[in-house]
């Protein structure tokens, strides 16, 4: 009798894909790969997403493949960075006179460029609110704490900041960003974390 | 020093660098004393109080229920417009309007209110900001915080001091907050503020 | 485990989970994006992936020290959670005597770095044979890349070392989610013409999907599996909004017979990265493939 599993067993990747966590010199037989196959779409079946669940996968790296799933419920409220990088693309529109006192339109690269550094600094757990400043440039206007700072492009390839509150004020002016690399003098002038580590 | 040679100061070239020309013209704030808007209309005294309208998401935060320091970077180009005691209701519903219609206001938040005095006196001994009298189209009763500008400072020194300036100017501004929803209840709120 | 999407098509298939009877997808006039949404309003990107795997899983030593690297960055940069990786099901037939205990050996980590809302924004998974760095609030590609290469490339170097490489793996789930009260209709985000919707599949705004793959061999050295998964999913009386899912994978395999040997001197992180960044492209170019100009312009895919 034609035996679907059984094809597309004997089609799929190798089977040293599948080889168990437990002992990489065996692989496992066709009935115990028709199994594994029966048991996954099943998941597959109950899921509804149509693709692997993540968490139900082996421990090999060959087994954490890409899932369809959703964004762990944790994230949900919408996040500084996430609000930044909306609210300078839709400054990035913005015409002359955009304030109602006669502040000129904002360069859209100059935005496009905050909008990178916005993800370089994302990561520092800091607040973090999108502005533009008086000449129309895009303002981070960035906190943690009782610390603050802030960081003004002035061009596509360069910006200003000043941080203040720590032990001593820092700031630099005409800071080179090639849009690859967080700059290090203003990583190096923002506040550490706390480095416990949670249990 | 002269009336006239104040208001040249600050409209020549103007715009962007208005608060620049009149500072480095008159660094001891000589021109506070003037108009810079008409000869018959009167300087802003310490004791007169001013209002600065406020919407956000330009101006204000309302998550954290803070006044944004972004926009008061005006101080130190064409100047950050108040509305003076004294305005017509026209005048400041016009006002309200107009920062309304602004491509970055989504809504009212309100106004900051307070004197003369609480401005100038940010940075004290020195003197951060100047409050003067000036033009604005469709309304007599305006005036402007202007920055000073630090001269002697380096480039880099200079760009860290007016950031750290502003941020005194915000703390000073924080604790004299109307909130309103309408133009219509700002109006009644500033006129029972003494606006 | 990763099956090869054709497989996977038949798994389905033979489950009768894919498509079933005749639905024809509503082709209304093109509309402007008015009535899907981007899951992250400037862009779609729910999830993205930069893995590395190795042909050997590290022995203890080697597994040790990859997670003191790992750690030393790890620690720093935010991430103070770690848990230890799922070890999965019991693998079988496992056929024990009476009484006995079988200890796991620990297969590896996870590390995540929480936002202060609340949310895990980047997590990253050490395994005995590989690494995966993984960010949920997306920004851009290069701020992307130096995080994978703060976390990573201390480690891949230690295990490129001792161990084949075997795939360096890509890819993004973009998600667009639906805002209108009507019937939501896909063709304002999928493009009726995309040679990765199946052809002749009869497509409604109900659930529906449709699964592509195949290789391409970018250079001697490396199979290129590309896969192109689009899910469109139902909401539901609670409130979930109906879906539209796009999984685009790009997976650069090496040591394949049909190869040539990858010469294991030149695998260092510079390696992987030039690996990464056509990956980037080429997802790119998936994406766009699929989506509709006005899907296209809504994330500033250029």
């Amino acid at each position: 009798m034609f035996d679907i599993l059984a094809l597309l067993a004997q089609t799929a990747p190798t089977a040293a894909a599948y080889a168990s966590p437990w002992d990489s010199t065996k692989l496992l037989t066709r009935e115990q790969l028709r199994q594994v196959v029966i048991e996954h779409a099943k998941r597959h079946h109950q899921s509804g997403t149509g693709l692997p669940i993540e968490g139900a996968s082996s421990p090999t790296f060959a087994a954490s493949a890409l899932s369809v799933r959703e964004a762990p419920a944790s994230v949900a409220r919408p996040s500084d960075m996430l609000s930044a990088m909306k609210r300078l693309r839709a400054m990035s529109k913005y015409g002359d006179n955009w304030d109602g006192e006669g502040a000129p339109a904002p360069d859209a690269a100059v935005v496009e460029a905050a909008i990178t550094l916005v993800g370089f600094l994302s990561p520092e757990g800091l607040r973090m609110r999108a502005s533009l400043d008086a000449e129309g440039r895009p303002l981070l206007l960035l906190s943690q704490g009782e610390e603050e700072g802030e960081v003004v492009m002035t061009s596509p390839t360069t910006f200003n900041f000043a941080w203040f509150g720590g032990l001593e004020d820092q700031g630099d002016i005409d800071v080179i960003f090639d849009g690859n690399h967080l700059p290090s003098t203003l990583r190096d002038a923002l506040p550490k974390r706390d480095l416990a580590v949670a249990a | 020093m002269t009336a006239e040679a104040c208001r040249l100061a600050w409209i020549e070239p103007g715009g962007l660098q208005a608060a620049r020309t009149i500072d480095v013209a008159f660094p001891k704030g000589e021109c506070e004393v003037f108009s810079l808007s008409m000869p018959e209309r009167a300087a802003v005294a310490d004791d007169e109080l001013v209002a600065r309208v406020l919407t956000s998401p330009g101006d204000y935060d309302l998550t954290i229920q803070e006044i944004l320091t972004g926009k008061l970077t005006n101080c130190y180009a064409g100047g950050l417009s108040l509305i003076r005691s004294g305005a017509t209701d026209d005048e400041i519903l016009s006002t309200v309007a107009t920062l309304l219609a602004a491509e970055d206001a989504e809504g009212l938040v309100g106004a900051v209110v307070v004197s003369a005095r609480v401005l100038r006196a940010v940075g004290t001994p020195e003197r951060y900001f100047r409050v003067y009298d000036t033009d604005a189209p469709g309304n007599l009763s305006h005036a402007d915080i202007v920055g000073t500008f630090d001269t002697a400072m380096s480039k880099s020194a200079w760009d860290k001091a007016h950031r750290k300036r502003r941020r005194a100017l915000r703390d000073a501004m924080q604790q004299h907050i109307l909130h309103a929803v309408t133009p219509e209840d700002l109006l009644l709120q500033l006129r029972a503020a003494g606006i | 485990m990763r099956f090869e999407c054709l497989w996977w098509y038949g798994t389905l298939t033979a489950l009768g989970y894919a498509d079933r009877a005749a639905q024809r997808m509503t082709r209304g006039a093109m509309a402007a994006l008015a009535h899907w949404r981007p899951v992250r309003d400037t862009h779609a990107i729910q999830s993205a992936q930069l893995g590395v795997q190795f042909g050997q899983p590290a022995g203890d030593v080697l597994f040790r020290r990859a997670d003191a690297a790992v750690s030393k960055q790890a620690h720093p940069a935010g991430f103070m959670e770690r848990q230890p990786l799922n070890a999965g099901p019991f693998p079988f037939p496992f056929v024990l005597p009476p009484g006995a205990i079988v200890e796991q050996a620990e297969q590896g980590y996870v590390y995540g770095r929480r936002e202060e809302s609340g949310g895990i924004a980047e997590q990253f998974t050490l395994a005995r044979d590989g690494f995966k760095y993984e960010q949920f609030l997306y920004s851009r590609w290069a701020p992307f890349r130096e995080r994978a290469a703060l976390l990573m490339s201390s480690g891949v170097e230690q295990f490129a070392g001792v161990s084949s490489l075997a795939t360096i793996t890509s890819g993004y789930v973009d998600v667009f989610e639906f805002s209108g009260s009507e019937e939501p209709d896909v063709s304002e985000v999928i493009s009726a013409d995309s040679p990765f919707v199946a052809g002749g599949s009869h497509r409604s705004s109900v659930l529906w999907h449709t699964y592509s793959g195949f290789f391409e061999y970018p250079d001697p050295a490396t199979r290129r599996l590309i896969q192109v998964n689009i899910d469109v999913l139902p909401g539901d009386p609670s409130g979930k909004p109906h879906m539209i899912k796009i999984v685009t994978q790009v997976v650069d395999q090496f040591g394949q017979a049909e190869s040539a040997p990858l010469d294991p001197e030149q695998v260092d992180w510079a390696f992987i990265v030039n690996h990464a960044d056509e990956q980037h492209q080429r997802l790119k170019g998936l994406l766009a493939q699929v989506l509709t100009p006005a899907a296209a312009q809504a994330i500033s895919l250029a």
